[in-house]
């Protein structure tokens, strides 16, 4: 993938979309061959050097990972509290990136006052605050119905417009025909160009 | 892929980073103990009786020595003179005692002096007048100059050598063995403190290694996003640290109460034994020396229930 493009990965069920999202992720290790991001090979990574790898990343899976406990502020701040970001940076940042998934409103809520769909855009607002070089998505709609899937995809393509290289693995073809962008298919263990 | 925007631009030194990484730790040690305060309160309840235990036997021992320590420096010997000794024989003996070199006092009590004595003492002045003979020995009371029980016992063998000497008694038997006794009492709190202080690393270990588990899905989180291993452990650390302080602080309110509790009881005792003995309590490098434990327990404890379960939690 070059810097700043955006693409889907589509598969069927148990083709191994998750895994290599994982992989790419440094949240699986590979046990043999090569996954080089940012010209980092990430076999070679010691799991010391792992965190910082992440660092650069943001992910979005399908359950939102929230943590129940701290308000939705706390849990978007959280990638740059772990980076020691200042309050002031931190406080902006954190209610830019609600804005741009529209839940500034929300930075005071906890996780359980939120809707599905709303979880789910908190999440996304927590892969992007620290802009990561990277976001992956591991079926980001798949607990979402067709108007909050296509809600949440606008979402991912205004980061991309921003410049972040986004990978979003998903089964829903539909949804991804409303996007022009690359798809790239796994099967039986081989990646093609182009959707299924 | 280059990253967008610097980080180093708005984060802090390293050297800041760290502090506000551990202040960050601190608030979310804090924030585990006060998620369940009564399941906190419990446990910091229990691990201060723990304390407690040797802690206070400790103080009371410590305070036994200083009993048994003020008793040993009055230590006297008492020797007592044949019944059958003249006058003249008892002033000889006299002398000889007041020449031996490791002496500092001696005082002589003849028998009349003390037949009337023990009337004073035991109120029976008129059942004594009417035994006719008097069945006291004199005695002289001996101050050594010094209470080396080496000392004492050689000049135990050189009074009991001297003619007309009945019998030397050394009052300082009980002491010792009151002093062996609490050496060995000593000895016992040693091995309780050390088997409860181990219990003391256990509670703790249990309760982070429950706290471990309650947060699984944080942690798992924190992973996620780039936290490291030092990120999420620090937190149940200081929340280990924090059950020891808290402990620590209680077990040394509990004990100090239970000092001036016994206080009046045992002044009263002492008082009847003609000694100005008081409980000594807790002074302030006491009290810091049970809090370093009592952290330095928690910490462990935490670290031990910590160590090596983070690894296995990864983001799914």
């Amino acid at each position: 993938m070059e810097d700043g493009e955006m693409a889907f990965l589509t598969g069927h069920s148990g083709a191994g979309k998750s895994t290599l999202l994982k992989l790419i992720g440094a949240l699986e290790r590979p046990t043999f061959g090569q996954i080089t991001v940012n010209s980092q090979n990430l076999i070679k990574l010691t799991r010391k050097e792992i965190p910082a790898f992440r660092r650069n990343v943001g992910i979005v899976l399908q359950n939102p990972h929230l943590i129940a406990e701290q308000t939705v502020f706390e849990n978007v701040a959280l990638p740059l509290i772990i980076e020691g970001y200042q309050l002031a940076e931190i406080g902006k940042r954190v209610r830019a990136s609600l804005d741009k998934v529209g839940l500034l409103a929300k930075e005071n809520c906890l996780p359980e006052e939120l809707s599905t769909g709303e979880a789910q855009r908190i999440s996304l607002a927590r892969a992007v605050v620290h802009k990561p070089l990277l976001l992956l998505a591991d079926e980001p709609t798949g607990n979402l119905d067709p108007d909050l899937s296509l809600e949440i995809m606008r979402l991912f393509k205004d980061f991309n417009l921003v410049g972040t290289t986004v990978l979003i693995a998903t089964h829903d073809v539909e949804l991804i025909s409303q996007f022009n962008c690359r798809t790239l298919h796994i099967e039986q263990g081989e990646l093609y160009e182009g959707g299924s | 892929m280059n990253k967008h925007s610097s980080a180093s631009q708005h984060s802090r030194s390293a050297l800041s980073i760290y502090f506000y990484h551990h202040s960050y730790a601190f608030r979310q040690g804090l924030r585990h103990l006060s998620k369940n305060p009564l399941s906190s309160l419990l446990t910091i309840a229990v691990l201060s009786i723990t304390l407690v235990l040797p802690s206070g036997l400790l103080l009371i021992l410590s305070n036994g020595k200083t009993l048994t320590q003020q008793m040993k420096t009055g230590a006297s010997i008492s020797v007592y003179v044949q019944p059958i000794a003249s006058k003249a024989q008892i002033q000889t003996l006299q002398t000889d005692i007041k020449a031996m070199s490791d002496l500092a006092q001696v005082n002589y009590v003849s028998a009349d002096d003390g037949l009337k004595m023990f009337g004073e003492s035991t109120g029976l002045s008129n059942i004594l007048d009417t035994i006719g003979k008097n069945p006291l020995p004199a005695v002289f009371i001996v101050m050594p100059r010094d209470q080396n029980p080496m000392l004492l016992n050689k000049m135990v063998t050189q009074l009991t050598a001297l003619p007309n000497v009945a019998t030397v008694k050394l009052d300082l038997q009980w002491v010792e063995r009151l002093s062996a006794l609490i050496q060995l009492l000593q000895r016992f709190t040693y091995g309780l403190a050390f088997v409860l202080g181990l219990a003391v690393l256990l509670i703790v270990g249990n309760t982070i290694r429950l706290a471990v588990q309650h947060y699984h899905q944080e942690i798992e989180v924190i992973k996620l996003v780039g936290g490291t291993d030092r990120f999420i452990r620090r937190p149940f650390l200081y929340s280990g640290l924090l059950y020891g302080l808290a402990s620590g602080l209680f077990a040394a309110v509990i004990i100090s109460f239970f000092i001036d509790w016994l206080q009046g009881p045992i002044v009263h005792l002492a008082t009847l034994y003609n000694s100005q003995f008081k409980l000594q309590g807790f002074n302030f490098e006491d009290v810091i020396s049970l809090l370093a434990i009592s952290v330095t327990l928690g910490f462990f404890g935490s670290w031990l229930a910590v160590a090596g379960k983070l690894q296995k939690i990864q983001p799914e």
